[in-house]
């Protein structure tokens, strides 16, 4: 079996000697053989694909001059006796005559050289048979979609085929994809090929991936299909994609969802908040003056239930963080009738059910008395119980605006993740930015330190404010954090310098969110992490600005969710026991 | 507090601002200058006074003179700069300049800010960091080679287009090939083209002939201090090894490099005879580390041989098509093309050069070092010469482990034959 990766690989060449090949799609969940070959810091695709090679029995392969860490795979494939055949095509960066001239030599070399080791010889005809002309249809839309489907554009690098199905999953409809994977092969070969140098040059000339030097503006393929909201997929040290994302996101119009993953197939989840808040920010869009008109929300049970129009007494928003499930119950006059706040616990259902339950005993209700009931945060979809799941970007924009009508840039920092919140006067999202998949900049994070200092995390904020020598610790990743803790211990540096450095690290990766979403007075921290006063202060300080902080930052999210309970006024369905 | 320090601090505290700190950083590159012309440390071989005068000397006059200067890599042909009397701006020298004042953290934030991925090369981050904070002028036009790293090209078109200046981009294919090198070479004929159009000079052939001449003379010279510093105990220090990447490359065909090199032959060859460890570098090095520093510089006990990049051409080219002669030297430089080339390189750089050991850096998002370091390693160690592989960031120093270096370096050293 033969594998390539690349959109410019002439793989129609290969139809010409009758040969079977694919594109590897990679899908690991892990990729241990390949990870004692290529160094852990190269891009994750690149080892993944090695890891399917090696998986699939896959002995030929084709790569294109694509960039540094398949260059490394190419080493690495050439030196290694599984692999019978590796060819390797250099790509030109540019696209005038003699980029398309040094191309045209290339693929003709690479005809020469695929003679050679083919045993079946190259057959004229059914190469230039094989050339796919026609443009492959889009999938059928679902005929019955909530509501009119979302516009989107894909752009970046490659995409893994699952993401982009799950995507498709949500009522969306993708009306550009410029990514390196998009499989339109037809839309390729539009113009007359009548030889292996018109074949070249339409290969060379086909919509650029993001690693060419291309002249003219990146925005106009995409804005082309008129998109509600674009989205930007990179691979986890793939850094071309950074350029272009950092010149798009000035020019772009239609929101803009930068989203990275490692490209093996856990990274799916870890994706669905950010996902589905940046589709309630789009729909939030269409209809801006109307904040309680929020379409989005994954609605739960029948829909007769959901059309029941019984008065709206008591409603609750239920927080299912990583660390703790935050629950508030609050009356129609916006009163907050209970609250609670308690450890998620290794079942996350059963620590939101707990949680529940202590808000309804403190409010001395049960929870037929509970109208409506939204579930936000990580653990938003196991709370069986409740009507609905809002991310909580969405709802702690809406619970923050509500505790200072002032608020337009919302800091919250979790258990499981960081993100910053820009929102307008109504509570809509305008933009938002989340961590990636790293623990680094989170309550994880503090907890995992104040652990290997051996103390409790409610300590970390006081002590901070004790320290007197700086101590600088590493923002980059937790792992090389607790090393540099270690170390530092090792030094016998004072306890609360170094914590102060935590505090900082925290500080310096939270106001880089900060200023990628752009500050807009006045800023809210929320979230656990706003307890800690060392960060507290730290973040202050980097963003020259007072935080406002809540009376309980914890609950922010659920107040959030209550409130779009309260707004959603039409199904209070009792609810059973 | 130095004087130097708080020089330093009171850069810093001016980076935020836009453009307040390129004065500070100007002055700070002359005041070297002036500092190394006038008033050296004597206690050092006059070959290495020399060499810091030239290295402040090139860092300086292209932020003095930006009207008559290119943002550059290190690949660049900077022949064609030298031919046209236009200063490059060396932007990872630059980058090493700002760590010098620790401003790199300020200008990676703001690189990440600006949305660019935090695993892109630091170097990179530094400099775009840099140039949008208004930190480094804005010079006439930026020039790269695609040579031995992705973001090259892409790193220079992004501040060209942020500053509003042209990018002359040369793409250099993977392959050594005579097709390539025609490729290189029409995109060569290009660029000069372009260089008449943009610094309104007439190009001369003969000026670059001479610039070539004065870099083969200084390549000779090169070529002279490897086969010396096989034998003698010389002394090294980490950031002149780094420094002198602007003599071998940037600054390759200017009679100050030449005239450096042929001081540094004669020291060398009056050095004692060596003694101690001696240790060869493969990539960037981090000079600002502790460990590294008390380890190296002017030391004799453990001598820093030098680092891989400083010896990576040694190659006379021919005079008689300067242009197609460029063309050649990139395309078939031992960092283009497969990995294996440049491990048989380094194979034969050490027999000539006979160190006890090697430490091959991997430096903080630059996938063409990482990737290969397995196999360098392998190569070496079969060899007989141990190898020390170490993750880090030459640039900034947030991403360099203090307490794991140091254990990895100490225990490399203790275990070295």
């Amino acid at each position: 079996m033969i594998g390539y990766l690349c959109k410019y690989t002439p793989v129609e060449i290969l139809h010409g000697f009758s040969e079977t090949f694919e594109r590897i799609e990679p899908i690991t969940q892990s990729v241990c053989c390949a990870d004692g070959m290529l160094h852990p810091n190269l891009c994750s695709y690149a080892r993944a694909v090695l890891e399917t090679c090696l998986e699939k029995k896959i002995t030929g392969l084709v790569l294109t001059n694509c960039c540094d860490s398949v260059r490394r795979l190419y080493d690495v494939a050439l030196n290694d006796p599984r692999f019978t055949w590796v060819e390797f095509i250099d790509l030109p960066r540019k696209h005038d005559a003699s980029a398309v001239a040094y191309f045209e030599g290339e693929v003709h070399r690479f005809l020469e050289r695929a003679r050679r080791f083919f045993p079946r010889s190259f057959n004229e005809e059914r190469f230039f048979r094989s050339i796919p002309r026609l443009r492959p249809s889009n999938p059928e839309p679902d005929p019955n979609p909530p509501f009119p489907p979302v516009r989107l554009a894909l752009t970046g690098a490659r995409i893994h085929p699952d993401l982009k199905a799950w995507f498709m999953s949500y009522p969306v409809s993708i009306v550009a994809d410029t990514t390196c994977t998009n499989p339109d092969r037809g839309d390729i070969f539009q113009g007359e090929i009548s030889s292996l140098k018109t074949y070249a040059r339409a290969l060379l000339n086909q919509t650029p991936c993001m690693r060419m030097n291309r002249a003219g503006g990146l925005a106009e393929p995409l804005l082309r299909s008129r998109p509600e909201g674009i989205v930007y997929q990179t691979v986890k040290f793939c850094d071309f994609y950074g350029y272009d994302y950092a010149l798009l996101r000035g020019e772009l119009e239609p929101p803009l969802l930068k989203i990275e993953t490692d490209y093996t197939t856990g990274s799916v989840g870890q994706l669905k908040t950010r996902f589905e808040a940046f589709l309630e920010s789009i729909l939030a869009r269409r209809e801006p003056k109307k904040p309680s008109s929020i379409p989005f929300g994954l609605l739960k049970g029948e829909p007769e239930m959901r059309n029941d129009l019984q008065k709206l007494r008591v409603v609750a928003g239920i927080d299912v963080g990583s660390t703790s499930v935050n629950v508030v119950l609050m009356d129609e006059n916006h009163r907050i009738l209970a609250t609670s706040i308690v450890k998620t616990g290794p079942k996350s259902g059963l620590g939101a059910r707990n949680a529940l339950d202590e808000a309804l005993a403190t409010a001395r209700l049960s929870l037929s008395d509970i109208r409506y009931i939204v579930s936000t945060g990580y653990g938003r979809a196991v709370a069986s119980f409740s009507h609905e799941a809002v991310t909580e970007i969405t709802c702690h924009a809406r619970g923050a605006l509500w505790l200072d009508r002032n608020v337009r840039t919302v800091i919250d920092i979790g258990g499981q993740d960081s993100k910053v919140m820009r929102i307008d006067s109504n509570g809509e999202l305008k933009d938002f930015v989340m961590n990636d998949k790293c623990a680094a900049g989170t309550g994880k994070f503090l907890e995992m330190m104040a652990r290997t200092l051996e103390l409790e995390i409610e300590d970390l904020g006081p002590a901070s404010l004790r320290a007197k020598e700086k101590v600088m610790i590493s923002s980059m990743c937790t792992v090389f954090a607790e090393s540099e803790v270690i170390s530092l211990i090792a030094q016998n540096k004072e306890t609360p310098d170094i914590i102060k450095g935590l505090c900082d690290s925290v500080a310096t990766r939270t106001a880089a969110l900060v200023s990628r979403v752009g500050k807009e007075e006045r800023v809210m921290m929320t979230g656990g992490v706003a307890k800690n006063v060392g960060v507290v202060n730290s973040l202050s300080e980097r963003l020259q600005t007072d935080l406002v902080l809540p009376p309980e930052p914890q609950i922010v999210g659920a107040i959030g969710a209550a409130l779009i309970a309260l707004e959603r006024g039409h199904p209070p369905r009792p609810l059973s026991e | 507090m130095t004087i130097q320090a708080l020089y330093c601090k009171m850069t810093k505290a001016r980076f935020s601002e836009f453009g307040k700190a390129q004065k500070w950083i100007r002055r700070g590159a002359s005041l070297q200058h002036f500092r190394w012309k006038y008033f050296p440390d004597r206690s050092i071989p006059s070959s290495l006074q020399a060499l810091n005068r030239v290295v402040f000397q090139y860092l300086a006059e292209p932020l003095c003179h930006p009207a008559r200067s290119a943002y550059v890599n290190l690949f660049a042909p900077c022949e064609i700069l030298h031919a046209f009397d236009l200063y490059p701006m060396f932007v990872e020298s630059l980058a090493t300049f700002l760590n010098g004042f620790s401003c790199e953290d300020l200008a990676v934030d703001q690189s990440e800010s600006s949305g660019l991925s935090e695993t892109l090369c630091s170097f990179h981050k530094t400099f775009i960091g840099g140039a949008e904070r208004g930190a480094l002028p804005k010079p006439l036009f930026a020039m790269a080679s695609s040579v031995l790293c992705d973001a090259n090209t892409k790193t220079f078109l992004h501040v060209a287009k942020r500053l509003g200046i042209p990018a002359l981009l040369i793409d250099v294919p993977y392959t050594p090939s005579p097709e390539a090198v025609r490729y290189v070479s029409d995109q060569l004929q290009d660029v000069v083209k372009q260089v008449e159009d943009i610094s309104g000079k007439p190009f001369r052939i003969d000026r670059l002939r001479e610039v070539l001449a004065l870099e083969n003379e200084t390549k000779r010279l090169m070529a002279e201090c490897l086969e010396a510093l096989a034998l003698k105990a010389f002394p090294n220090h980490l950031t002149l090894e780094m420094g002198r990447l602007m003599l071998t490359h940037t600054g390759i065909g200017r009679p100050e490099s030449s005239q450096c090199f042929q001081a540094l032959v004669r020291d060398i060859r009056n050095a004692p005879p060596r003694s101690g460890k001696a240790i060869f570098w493969i990539q960037v090095i981090p000079f600002f580390d502790p460990t590294l520093r008390a380890r190296f510089n002017y030391a004799s006990d453990y001598q820093l041989l030098g680092m891989d990049i400083n010896f990576d051409d040694l190659e006379p080219l021919p005079l008689d098509d300067p242009l197609f002669s460029l063309a050649k030297k990139i395309v078939n430089h031992v960092f283009n093309g497969p990995f294996n080339r440049r491990i048989d390189w380094i194979l034969g750089l050490m027999d000539r050069l006979k160190p006890d050991g090697v430490v091959y850096f991997c430096q903080w998002g630059c996938k063409q070092s990482s990737g290969g370091a397995a196999m360098m390693a392998d190569a070496l160690k079969t060899k007989g010469i141990p190898c020390l592989v170490l993750d880090g960031d030459a640039a900034d120093r947030r991403n360099m482990p203090q307490g794991q270096t140091k254990t990895r370096v100490e225990a490399f050293l203790e275990m070295l034959p």
